[in-house]
Parts: structure tokens; sequence; C-alpha cells
């Protein structure tokens, strides 16, 4: 639905959508016999994606020198893998985003027949014992050591899709000069540190650990294992694009406009996470697991120059 | 105006009628309609089991037929040495009968057989539909290699047998989609339908049929098959054993290299260019100087400095070795111990050494830098132990070494050459002499004695022979179970000859007891083929 009103100072669009993709291929444990390979890359599964998205724009101020022009955008999503079996193939989860060595710590995303995408399934934390050994929730609520637990004791402890997006484009302009004032941001989910996890473990010695290891994670001694400590909130809002511009006015035919700019691009990172960067994957099974591979992203500062002839 | 409703009138047409029509040409494979197009490409499917039989069949770094058979019995074992081997504990359960349903050396065989299966009723299904005269060849050649590979599906079929007992049966890929369990008698009853309805369709064996499935192979997996009918079936079939392979000792069925006779000595059926031996009857062959591809031995038996020891181009993963018990099972002046086995202070290869002291190969693990030396025993003597040691209790020099395979030095033209032998006459000779023994209440006919003696001879001098050559009263079924021992050392047969001799539960051997639960006789069906398919039983004990 689009609509504009106040003599188009005020208008945008709704968007509801809801989306069944079906026969989705996997690799499936196949029998054998009768087939010849252990596994057959088959359609099965379905999963249905549903949202909505609100685009908003205004012009709170128009003068004869002064525009200020906002554009803000919002969408919310859930998704659901509905299906993962037929009468021939039964699958009832699936399991993603193994965890890389040393331990065996098993995958860190369950995704269940009837359930979301990308949930975090594991050990719920319970502090230290005096020995710095790790303590972990059984499933009655008792505590036990990492040695105690089983697959049992796992639950949902977390998701790592972000459910809404947002940004907030601010267009000012003054005379010949220009201002744009870019935000964008992911919010509503949840982020394994897998950097904290194994560099962040005085066992990582004797390679470089990270300084957490005498501070936030002081108290502990034993080798890495998965569970909720190292699950963070993983929203932000970041200032993407600051871009300031002057437009000269040139009175000749041989150049028809000229535009000087100074633009940042990723400028400042708002939010609670305290790893590198909160902005990982939003599609795909391994979201919200930041990798212990993660590599920066810049800020950037350009000058330029557009010339139109 | 009117030209655009003509477009998008013919547009509609168009996408309409593309739309229904769906089939594909496909640039981007190969499938069965665009291939079978020569005899070269028939033959890359026929041939293809035997090269994926490599991995399950013959002496491999891998969970397979071979691994199954030698493990689990009395002559071999894969210890801890020091740092090297515990591997999850995996061969210790092999070796003291302690496997699961969930062990990847129970699951990965069953695969592997399987997928080999599948090759086969691939093949079959698509060459049935090839016009054989077109592309060059005759019906006649169509006949013999349907045949050929129906034969091949049966020996899987036939190992299955020996290792699950009640197996699914399929013959078609995909079909049915769950097939069920098939008690082990019946599973017996169609192996020996497939090769007595095929076996003579096959061609004799002849020098260019190396490393395929012939008339003698085909005759030889039956007299397998009814040697041990009593313990598959319920019921013995000496008589056909016999007839089966008289088949092949007659020479009606072929040989490799002439008429099929016994090799004049005990490594010619081993060698480098053992595909010119006269008594191998079927070898999965391998080439490393044509196809880069060599047996598998090396990575079981070599220590990590053996290539020292050959003038090889790799050493091994100092893997499996002899139990005691198993060497002690030879006499002395038996050749076969001599030749075979690897024991004591190791040499280097004369081409290696640089000077005339620097002839010995040194250890890298408990004896760095001192002489390698293999002992006949295996427990950690570094460190004083004595006694009888055990499967934790290896060292790098631990027991006596396998040496019937050998590979040539690396300046050979048939360097690693070897084919791996999976029926040869001896075993013949020695089914045929065990079922005249069994039908004759458990003793030695003469001919019986004249059969094994026949081979037994090549392992002695001259001089030996007459004091070590079997009577008809010293040749008893015990006797006989330990000469097969000795002869069919590492070649995949221990665990089958034990079952069928009544041993494997209740024989005691180096550091393993008695195992006694007759369970054990068979391997679980692996749970992960459960789980996928509801239609199969767990094997009795293991639910």
């Amino acid at each position: 639905m689009d609509f504009g009103l106040i003599g188009n100072r005020l208008g945008g669009s709704i968007d509801l959508y809801q989306r069944k993709t079906e026969d989705l291929l996997y690799s499936y444990n196949a029998p054998q016999p009768p087939y010849v390979l252990t596994t057959l890359y088959t359609n099965v599964g379905s999963i249905t994606n549903k949202g909505i998205e609100i685009a908003l724009n205004a012009v709170p101020v128009r003068t004869a020198d002064f525009t200020w022009n906002v554009d803000a955008t919002w969408s919310y999503q859930q998704n659901e893998m509905t299906s993962l079996s037929n009468e021939l193939y039964k699958v009832d989860r699936l399991e993603f985003g193994g965890l890389p060595s040393p331990g065996n710590l098993g995958n860190a995303i369950r995704v269940f027949e009837g359930g979301p995408i990308g949930d975090f399934w594991a050990y719920r934390f319970a502090g230290f014992d005096e020995q710095g050994k790790w303590q972990f929730f059984k499933e009655d609520g008792s505590k036990g050591g990492a040695g105690d637990m089983s697959d049992i004791d796992k639950v949902v402890v977390g998701n790592g899709v972000p459910k809404h997006m947002v940004s907030l484009t601010n267009n000012f302009k003054y005379k010949n000069f220009n201002l744009v004032l870019y935000f964008r941001g992911k919010l509503a989910y949840d982020i394994l540190n897998t950097q904290e996890m194994y560099f962040g473990n005085i066992n990582w010695s004797p390679n470089n650990m990270l300084r957490s290891v005498l501070g936030k994670h002081a108290q502990l001694t034993e080798s890495p294992q998965y569970s909720d400590y190292y699950l963070e909130p993983g929203g932000f809002v970041k200032l993407d694009n600051v871009t300031l511009g002057y437009t000269f006015n040139l009175k000749t035919d041989y150049i028809r406009s000229l535009n000087v700019y100074i633009t940042g691009r990723n400028l400042a990172t708002f939010t609670r996470y305290s790893g590198l960067d909160p902005e990982l994957e939003d599609t795909g099974f391994t979201t919200g697991i930041d990798s212990r591979g993660f590599y920066p992203r810049t800020k950037s500062l350009a000058l330029g120059l557009r010339v139109g002839f | 105006m009117k030209k655009c409703i003509i477009y998008i009138s013919l547009g509609l047409l168009l996408t309409v009628s593309a739309c229904t029509k769906l089939d594909e040409n496909i640039y981007s494979q190969v499938t069965a309609d665009n291939f079978f197009n020569n005899k070269q490409e028939v033959m890359a499917a026929v041939l293809r089991p035997f090269t994926h039989a490599r991995a399950w069949a013959t002496m491999q770094d891998r969970h397979g037929y071979w691994r199954l058979q030698e493990l689990t019995a009395d002559q071999q074992a894969w210890p801890q040495k020091g740092r090297h081997g515990y591997d999850g504990a995996q061969w210790i359960r092999q070796h003291y009968h302690q496997w699961t349903i969930v062990d990847r050396a129970i699951e990965e065989p069953w695969e592997l057989i399987y997928w080999g299966i599948g090759f086969c009723n691939n093949t079959i299904a698509d060459l049935e539909k090839v016009d054989f005269t077109a592309i060059g060849m005759t019906d006649a050649d169509k006949a013999s290699i349907i045949a050929e590979t129906k034969v091949v599906s049966a020996w899987h079929y036939l190992k299955l047998l020996d290792l699950y007992g009640n197996i699914p049966i399929v013959t078609t890929v995909g079909e049915p989609a769950n097939p069920p369990t098939t008690p082990r008698a019946e599973v017996f009853a169609f192996v020996e339908k497939e090769l007595k309805d095929n076996v003579d369709l096959l061609p004799k064996l002849s020098a260019p049929l190396v490393g395929r499935v012939s008339q003698a192979a085909g005759y030889a997996m039956l007299a397998e098959l009814y040697i041990n009918a009593e313990i598959w079936s319920g019921t013995s079939r000496w008589d056909d054993c016999i007839a089966a392979c008289d088949k092949i000792i007659s020479g009606e069925t072929g040989g490799l290299n002439g008429a099929p006779e016994l090799d004049p000595d005990i490594l010619t059926p081993f060698s480098v260019t053992n595909h010119l031996s006269k008594e191998n009857l079927f070898q999965i062959a391998f080439d490393y100087r044509a196809s880069g591809d060599a047996p598998g031995y090396p990575a079981v038996f070599w220590h990590y400095r053996q290539r020292q020891i050959y003038n090889a181009e790799r050493d091994g993963n100092n893997e499996w070795v002899t139990t005691p018990n198993a060497y002690d099972a030879y006499k002395n002046n038996d050749l076969r111990k001599q030749e075979w086995f690897l024991m004591g202070v190791q040499k280097k290869h004369p081409d290696l050494r640089n000077s005339p002291e620097d002839s010995i190969v040194l250890g890298t693990e408990e004896y760095s830098g001192k002489p390698l030396e293999f002992v006949n025993n295996i427990r950690r003597n570094s460190e004083g132990e004595s006694g009888e040691g055990g499967m934790t209790r290896g060292e790098e020099n631990s027991g006596a070494r396998f040496n019937k395979y050998r590979p040539g030095t690396v300046n050979d033209e048939d360097y690693l050459g070897n084919d791996f032998v999976v029926y040869r006459l001896t075993e013949i000779y020695f089914f045929k002499a065990e079922a005249l023994m069994r039908k004759n209440g458990g003793a030695a006919t003469q001919e019986a004695v004249d059969l094994i003696n026949a081979c037994k001879q090549r392992a002695f001098t001259a001089a030996d022979w007459p004091a070590e050559a079997y009577t008809t009263s010293t040749l008893t079924l015990d006797e006989l179970l330990a000469e097969r021992g000795r002869e069919f050392f590492a070649e995949g047969k221990r665990r089958s000859d034990m079952i069928r001799f009544g041993t494997f539960l209740t024989a005691s051997w180096w550091d393993h007891q008695p195992s006694n639960d007759p369970k054990w006789l068979l391997f679980p069906i692996p749970q992960k083929q459960l789980v996928i398919n509801p239609a199969l039983k767990q094997n009795p004990g293991y639910e």
C-alpha cells in the first residue's frame, strides 16, 4: 500500500508479505541399499517467511533556501522451517555452525521442523567453581561440570537472525550545500562471540590471547566450552554515510555541473556487542556466529569531484 | 496499439508452449543417454566395481572387509604404541571382540560394499538397453559382460553374507525404497543362484583378464560359498565344494599364465609381477607406474623409516603387527617365517648405505636414534616391562612385521605393482582337502594329505621337507586350521576360517580371552542404516 499526504510532504508505503518456498534441496541420508551412495540431494523441505516493511518519507522543512528530507524504513521478518521431511525422507532437525578446534564442541545451531532458523542450542552457564572450571545447568536445574553434561541439557539460548532492519536518511540542502546523514541498523538478534570463546581463554597460550583473558574471563581456567556465556546481544545502529557536498554555479557552456564532496563511510557503530563488528550475515543457516577469522570492515573517507559535461 | 497486441500475443504463445516442454539437452554431464558410444565407454562402466573394490576388499588403511577379517582374528593386531595408535580404542575393540553398533569400522564396510553393488546394478540396467552391435561389439560380448557384472555383484553379496549375514538384497537402484532384511540362508540361496546362473557365461581365465572376473573366479566364489555352507545356510555342501574345486584344478576354467598350477615358490603369487603368476585366479589389479595408484599395504604395515629397508619412496604409518602367537605358529625352518616376516635388527637397503658402518635403520620414537629391531612381543620394553604385554603396551618396534608383499626398489620398472590376490589355486587345494576331511568325519584322506602337502612343500627346503610332510594321522582339522593360518596370513581369510572351525568365540591368543557370546559371529547391522531404513532388523544379541 502506497500513500501520500499533506501535498506529498508525507508519504510512504506499507508492504506485508508471506512467502512459502517448497521443494528445498538438501542432502539427505539415503538408505544404502537401494541407493548407490550414502546421501541423496533431493527436494523435500519447505520454509515460510513472513514480514512487514514500512517506508516513510517526509519533508519536515521546505523553504526557499533550506530543505530537509527524511526517509525512514523499518522491516520486521519472521521465518519458520515448516517441514524437513516427507514420506520417504525423515529428518526432524538439522544442525549447523560446527565449532572449530580445539575440542569437539559440535554444532552451535539447531533447526527443528516447525521452528525458526538460527536458534543457538547450548548449555546454560551456571558460573565457575572455585578452581575456575565450567558449571552449567542440567535439565533438572542442578549444576554440573563439562563432563557431566549431555545433549538433553541443551536448550535454545538465543537466535542469530536479525528480526528488525531499520534505516534513517536525512538529506539537508542549504543553498548550494548538501549534507546526507545516513543511519542503518539491525536489531533483535544474538551473536556467538567465538573470538572470546577461544582467544579469550588462557588455554590458547602460547598463542596470542585477548586481554580479556586477564580481565573479563580471569576466573576461567578450563578449555573452551560452548554455552550461553559467550552469547551477546547483537543489535546495532551504524552511521554509515556522512556526505557533505557543494555544488558550484558555473556560467559556462563547457561544464554543465560541478559538485565537490567529502564522504565518510562506516563512521560509527552503536552497539552493546563487545566484539569487532556486530554486523554479520542476515541469511543462511549460520547467522549470528562471529567467526575467529572475521576481517574488520574499514572506515573510509573519500574526497570527490563530480563533473557534468 | 495494434502492434503491441500482436507482439504481446506472440510472446504469450511462445511462453505457453515453452512452459510445457521441460526436457533438457544436458551438455554439462554425461548421462546414460549420451554414454556407451563405444567399447571404451562400456568397459569403463564394467571395470568400475573393480577399482572401487580396492577400498574395501584389499589391504588398505581403510575400514573394509579385509580389515574386519584380520583385526578381529588371532594373527594380527593394531596396538597402541606410545602416543600413536589409540584411535578412540577402535582397534582395541576389534581385537577383544567388543565392537559397537555405531563404530565407523562397522558402518563403512557396509557402505562401501553396497556402493559397489549399486555400481553393478546400475551398469546392468544401463547396458541391457545398449545395442552392442551398433557400437562395434557383439551380442556374445553383451551376454558375457552382463554375466561378469552379475557375478561381481554376487561376490559383493558373498562378502556381506560373511560379515553381516542377514542383509537386504537389491537388484535395481532405488527399489524398493526400504528393502527388508533377508535371512542369511536366503541370502546364501540368492548368491548361489546368481553364481550358478552366470558362471558358465564368463570367459575362461587368461592373461588379458587379470584383475577381472572369469570362470576361475566364479568357481572359486562357489567353492568359498560351499565350504562355509554349514555356517551360512545351515546345510553342509561338501560335495558341491569339491565339484567347484575340481573345475578349477582340472584347468577347465583357464589360467592366468598357461594352465593353472601352484607357483614353485612362496613369493611369486605376491610379487610386483604377480599378474604372471600361474596360481592366481582372481586379483585386484594395481599398476603404480601406469596409474599412480599404489596398493595399500605400505601405509598399513610399514614403519616410519621402512623406505630405508626397501629403498622405497614412502614410509608407513606403523599400524599393524603380527601377534606373538601367530609368529610362533611357524617353525623356525619354515621358509614362510623367514621370507614373509621382518624380525630383528633392520638393515638399510645396500643402495642407501653411505658407508659400510651406515647399514642399520634407526628408530624414531621409543628407540629414536637407536637401531630399529623388531621383536616378537608387544610390550613397553624400553620401560622395563616384562610379561605378555597388551594392546595398549606397544612400542614402535613391537611385533614381527609383514613382508609377504614387497614393493621392489623405487627404481624398478614394476615398483609397487603387486596385485592383491583374492583367490589362488593354493586355497582351492585347501578347500577341497577340507571338504574331503569333513565328509570323512574330520579325518584326513590320502587325497587330502596330498593336496595340502603339495602346497606346504614350497615352504621347506628339500632337506627339511620329509620331517614336515603331513600324513593321514598328523593332518587333523585343528592342524588344517593352523596350516591355513600359516599359509594365508594377511590374505583376509582368518576370521571366516576361525568361525568355520569353531574357534572364533572359544580361542585365547596372546592377550585375547574367549569372547563366548554367539552374537560376535556376525557384525551388527550399522545403527545408522537401521535409523534410515525401518524395514531392516538388527542381528540377534545387538538389539
